[in-house]
């Protein structure tokens, strides 16, 4: 049975490829949440719809970073 | 906000601010829905397919904790799209005023058209609606000819109401024109 935790062309840790990818999706995660708040904050033309969409933004994105991040310690 | 950098003429007053129909926003928005499903679709199909088990040499379960890191990671990036399109959407708007018309097109993150027209150089406001939804939904393009050779014209896709959009921008022209001419609309009515 082959093992997927490596890969067979370049011999690619998986534990390696974990890390890498959280930290590209981390890194575009605050990104554009800097992009994403300056828009808002610069161009909006209601503060509730503004602070409706940053809460929105939050709960929905952030929990799934701490699952990301939990399980990173789990796989690596 | 939007409106200390905009700096309305002393006097002026917005009748309308208008975005995009909803059915827009909508239609996008299921785009990253179905993104976001599509992680699980696969692997519904798989766990559908127990022979591919065995062909892959793959145990799913044992791989549990990697599929989820795989599928969270999908989800934030679709999720992301999701803000990208609302946020392209809140901020391409057209404010109506008694004196001009603003027309803010949000092209992208870094891509932001801000074009004023004033009503006195408005020559006609076409409307078009094309096509079964929007009919059925009431919305379509609208497009003003401005009268300077050198001003471009200006259209918007999606406007939601556009015959009605249509009669304000007309009622507020010609009020305008008449204020210009020296005869206050508002002695009139």
């Amino acid at each position: 049975m082959s093992d997927i935790n490596q890969f067979d062309i370049a011999v690619i840790p998986i534990d390696t490829v974990v890390m890498l990818s959280f930290y590209v999706v981390t890194g575009l995660y605050v990104l554009f949440t800097a992009v994403f708040y300056y828009h808002w904050k610069t161009y909006s033309t209601d503060a509730k719809v503004t602070n409706l969409t940053y809460l929105l933004y939050v709960i929905t994105t952030l929990p799934i970073l701490i699952v990301m991040g939990t399980l990173l310690l789990v796989l690596v | 906000m939007l409106y200390e950098k905009v700096e309305l003429e002393p006097g002026e007053e917005v009748l309308r601010e208008v975005r995009k129909h909803w059915f827009i926003i909508v239609s996008e928005l299921f785009g990253v829905f179905l993104m976001l499903l599509f992680p699980f679709f696969i692997l519904f199909i798989l766990s559908l397919i127990p022979q591919l088990h065995t062909l892959i040499e793959v145990d799913l379960q044992k791989y549990t904790a990697l599929i989820t890191f795989a599928v969270a990671g999908w989800s934030i990036l679709s999720l992301i799209a999701g803000f990208m399109i609302w946020t392209h959407y809140y901020l391409d708007l057209w404010i109506i005023t008694d004196r001009r018309i603003i027309a803010i097109d949000q092209i992208h993150f870094f891509n932001r058209n801000v074009s004023i027209f004033r009503l006195e150089r408005l020559q006609d406001i076409e409307v078009h609606i094309n096509g079964l939804i929007p009919t059925l939904l009431d919305f379509g393009t609208l497009n003003a000819q401005t009268a300077g050779h050198f001003e471009s014209n200006f259209n918007q896709k999606g406007m939601p109401d556009p015959r009605k959009l249509q009669a304000l921008i007309q009622q507020a022209m010609d009020e305008r024109l008449r204020e210009l001419q020296g005869l206050d609309p508002k002695i009139h009515h």
